[in-house]
């Protein structure tokens, strides 16, 4: 039996991947991602892959630098899960100038507004809510800081959903998601926000921005919402606690407390309903 | 814990303050340290040499809201902590 390998570049970060006998993957993945271009390799020229995915059957296997073994999946979109995961995070490790935070963002006001991933708050549900609105999506899970400048960099990865979406959000914005959904199964869905289009919903790979605030959700069900003032030491110990990357711990903690202590930082207490995104919008008007 | 031994900090620690806490980086092994006001005011004192009883006085007159035989007690705890941690080291008189 003969297995095919194709090898690529994931440009603009210039990452090594493999994929055997799975000759559409690049197919359906590439919708997911905004501003990534990709080079087919020779198997001469390929470096050895930082991320590998392979299929046997109905069963894909994923390997990488970060994973030991492989990881095994069963349907595209797990797999594409996966994958993306593992893209993110060679992103993080492809310069050493970057620190990657667990955390969505979204531009609102021509401000990059940060959700520190902290338990089961919401964060992706709240991104997909603010796309409704008209805000772009940097990320709903991974975000880079290059602490050299303090920028937050976009990844380019669509936000995805978790399934059923719940029943606190508003008609229109389910219905919105719900049209919106690309590859999607019974537990998941990832958004296509028009990736092709000139003014795409989701930010491309490397664009840069500043911070223009940090917010930490908590997310209670049937609150109405309320913002506060955060504890600056809360949302930077939040931060630490959710990063990753190769920049010097000492670099890292400085670039940290400067963002921190540079922008506002709020906590956002809500139920899950669209209402929470009319007090955030006024609140990211009125910085 | 002898009450004969000074603490100093280790000069290569850097300190980062926020309000009133601090994070505290060892480089040499990439590690971060929090610390909570009591473990800030501690640090503080830490600039110059002091001896554990004398850290403990301070201490009792900066928080006097703190029952002073669990302070005592966690002061110790504390820069057992610290030691091992490798953030401060102990000189002898």
């Amino acid at each position: 039996m003969t297995t095919k390998a194709q090898h690529f570049s994931f440009d603009p970060a210039a990452i090594s991947v493999s994929v055997i006998d799975c000759p559409d993957f690049t197919e359906w993945v590439m919708p997911l991602l905004n501003g990534w271009t990709l080079s087919a390799l020779k198997a001469s020229d390929a470096k050895p892959s930082a991320i590998t995915v392979s299929r046997k059957g109905d069963t894909f296997h994923l390997e990488s630098n970060r994973i030991k073994g492989n990881e095994t999946y069963h349907g595209r979109i797990y797999i594409a899960c996966g994958f993306l995961v593992e893209l993110m995070v060679a992103y993080g490790y492809s310069d050493d100038r970057l620190i990657s935070l667990h955390a969505g963002g979204v531009v609102m006001d021509d401000k990059l507004v940060l959700f520190p991933a902290s338990g089961k708050t919401g964060k992706s549900l709240l991104t997909a809510q603010c796309a409704f609105r008209g805000a772009a999506v940097f990320s709903d899970d991974i975000i880079p800081v290059n602490v050299k400048t303090g920028n937050a960099c976009a990844l380019g990865v669509a936000p995805r959903m978790r399934l059923p979406i719940p029943d606190s959000i508003s008609a229109e914005s389910a219905a919105w998601i719900k049209k919106a959904s690309g590859l999607t199964s019974k537990h998941y869905a990832y958004l296509d926000l028009a990736t092709d289009a000139p003014e795409s919903l989701l930010a491309p790979v490397g664009e840069e921005r500043p911070l223009g605030a940090i917010i930490r959700l908590f997310r209670e069900e049937g609150t109405s919402p309320k913002i506060s003032e955060a504890s600056r030491p809360e949302i930077m110990r939040l931060m630490i606690r959710q990063h990753f990357g190769a920049a010097p711990a000492t670099e890292m903690v400085e670039q940290f407390a400067h963002l921190v202590t540079s922008v506002p930082c709020y906590n956002l207490h809500y139920g899950g309903g669209d209402d929470a995104l009319e007090l955030l919008e006024d609140t990211v008007k009125a910085i | 814990m002898s009450k004969y031994l000074s603490y100093r900090r280790l000069p290569s620690i850097s300190e980062t303050p926020m309000d009133d806490e601090t994070f505290l980086v060892d480089p040499s092994v990439e590690g971060i340290f929090h610390l909570n006001p009591v473990g800030k005011a501690l640090w503080v004192l830490l600039e110059q040499p002091q001896r554990a009883d004398e850290i403990k006085a301070l201490l009792a007159v900066a928080f006097p809201e703190a029952p002073e035989t669990t302070l005592r007690a966690d002061i110790d705890k504390f820069l057992e902590a610290l030691i091992e941690a490798k953030l401060i080291e102990t000189i002898k008189p």
